[in-house]
């Protein structure tokens, strides 16, 4: 589990960019973290990630205090985070060599195994000799993934894995999300793309370094009115269905996806 | 490949570039030269590439050549501005034998003895490596920002870019401090704690 108590941040004499930060995460969920930019996102992911400590309250990821060095490397053991811009995470070109670097750190066994289990499962182990900062920004951000996976860690965090690739490549990411949460990881994935909040059981939304509010998937047709006073749009599914439940059309979706939504309107149509 | 044939490779690479300085001879350098095309080929590097790099980094050979001419008479200056194309390749042909990786676990290997002194050659081997994965990442920035003021309307021939040097070197000074806090941020995803 995660625990976040009255966390804030602030860089020394500048303003808070979070504050009072409150929630838990179970084992197995899938949150999604949705704000404009420079709402806090990032440095939300990074503070849960470890790889920032808080200025204010604490973060438990399990029995670890994200503040105590001591437990760094347990802490990298447990929470493996992707960043935005992939090419910010690469270190080694060489694919295999950038993600061992994080197993050797780790000190952990079977490196050439992890490697190629990880690669398998982001459908890169052709890659794995190549030099990654030759690669495509899907594929760049794939290899960031492998890296993350092949540690094993029972949460993962997201940071905007999106943001920089193309639409075939989103695909790809969306896939490899849905198994991981198909697989039990915890998942923590921070977008400002609206449609892709759908993919969490949950969705939080950050404004100017605060949770304002936090919901279950299922509770969004409740919430819409408090999505938009956050200047968050509407995802295009919901707002479909909503469309639709104004001609009298009633549609429960279950997997929320645009195809679901499709059969759906299909098997209306045709009664 | 062995770690005893890293090390060897390690050790030449590293005695040639000294060996480089000592060249006085045209006739010399022309013979290394030739050697390096022979290597290229025979490892199947990309010729193209190898020019493509030395094009990026011909500005900064052309401004110490033009310095050394003052400095120095024009054959000697001449000799250097060679001497660091040969560097600059040969340290190309390097990177594409070990990678940087690899060379961090050559240098961690090397200097294993440092431990009796409790200095940790693993954050010396890391940081070379760091600075040796970064030569891409400069090369990249450096096109980029000439590309920025290109579509600036700067006229960027290599003449007006030795003449205007701060608009290339001030914004990627600007980003690679950027990149060094990025990379300290990866490190860390990465479970590397420096001691």
């Amino acid at each position: 589990m995660i625990k976040l108590s009255d966390v804030g941040f602030s860089y020394k004499g500048k303003e808070k960019i979070l504050k009072n930060i409150n929630f838990n995460i179970k084992e197995g969920e899938c949150i999604a973290v949705i704000g404009k930019n420079g709402s806090g996102k990032s440095t939300l992911a990074r503070l849960i990630a470890g790889i920032d400590v808080p200025t204010q309250g604490n973060i438990m990821i399990d029995e670890i205090d994200t503040s105590n060095k001591n437990d760094f490397m347990q802490l990298r053991k447990k929470i493996g985070i992707v960043f935005q811009n992939p090419e910010n995470q690469i270190i080694f070109g060489k694919v295999h060599d950038d993600i061992a670097f994080s197993l050797k750190n780790l000190k952990l066994d079977n490196i050439e195994d992890r490697i190629q289990s990880a690669l398998e499962k982001t459908q890169m182990l052709e890659y794995k000799n190549r030099d990654a900062f030759e690669l495509s920004m899907g594929q760049k951000q794939r290899i960031t993934i492998a890296g993350v996976l092949a540690v094993g860690t029972k949460y993962i965090i997201l940071d905007e894995p999106t943001s920089m690739i193309d639409p075939k490549g989103k695909e790809e990411i969306y896939k490899i999300v849905s198994n991981l949460k198909r697989d039990g990881h915890t998942v923590i994935y921070i977008t400002n793309v609206i449609d892709e909040i759908l993919m969490a059981d949950r969705i939080i939304i950050l404004d100017n370094g605060e949770i304002v509010h936090s919901f279950n998937k299922e509770k969004i047709f409740e919430n819409i009115e408090k999505i938009e006073q956050c200047d968050v749009k509407i995802p295009t599914i919901v707002n479909t269905i909503l469309e639709l439940r104004k001609v009298g059309i009633q549609i429960e979706p279950e997997k929320w996806t645009m195809e679901e939504l499709v059969s759906k309107i299909v098997q209306v149509c045709k009664k | 490949m062995a770690r005893i044939f890293k090390i060897i490779i390690f050790l030449s690479f590293f005695t040639y570039m000294v060996a480089i300085f000592w060249v006085k001879d045209y006739a010399v350098l022309l013979a290394l030269i030739c050697i390096h095309i022979i290597l290229m080929i025979l490892l199947k590097i990309n010729l193209n590439q190898a020019l493509k790099n030395l094009a990026t980094i011909s500005i900064f050979i052309i401004f110490t050549v033009v310095i050394n001419i003052f400095a120095m008479s024009f054959k000697e200056a001449i000799i250097i501005g060679i001497r660091l194309a040969i560097i600059c390749n040969a340290t190309y042909i390097f990177t594409k034998i070990l990678t940087p990786y690899q060379i961090a676990e050559v240098i961690k290997d090397l200097l294993t003895p440092l431990k009796l002194v409790k200095v940790n050659p693993e954050n010396i081997a890391i940081m070379i490596s760091i600075a040796i994965a970064f030569i891409p990442i400069l090369s990249r920035e450096l096109h980029n920002i000439i590309y920025s003021l290109k579509s600036k309307g700067l006229n960027t021939s290599i003449i007006n870019l030795l003449k205007n040097m701060n608009l290339i070197m001030t914004p990627l000074f600007v980003s690679m401090l950027r990149k060094v806090n990025e990379v300290e941020y990866a490190l860390k995803a990465k479970g590397y704690q420096a001691e």
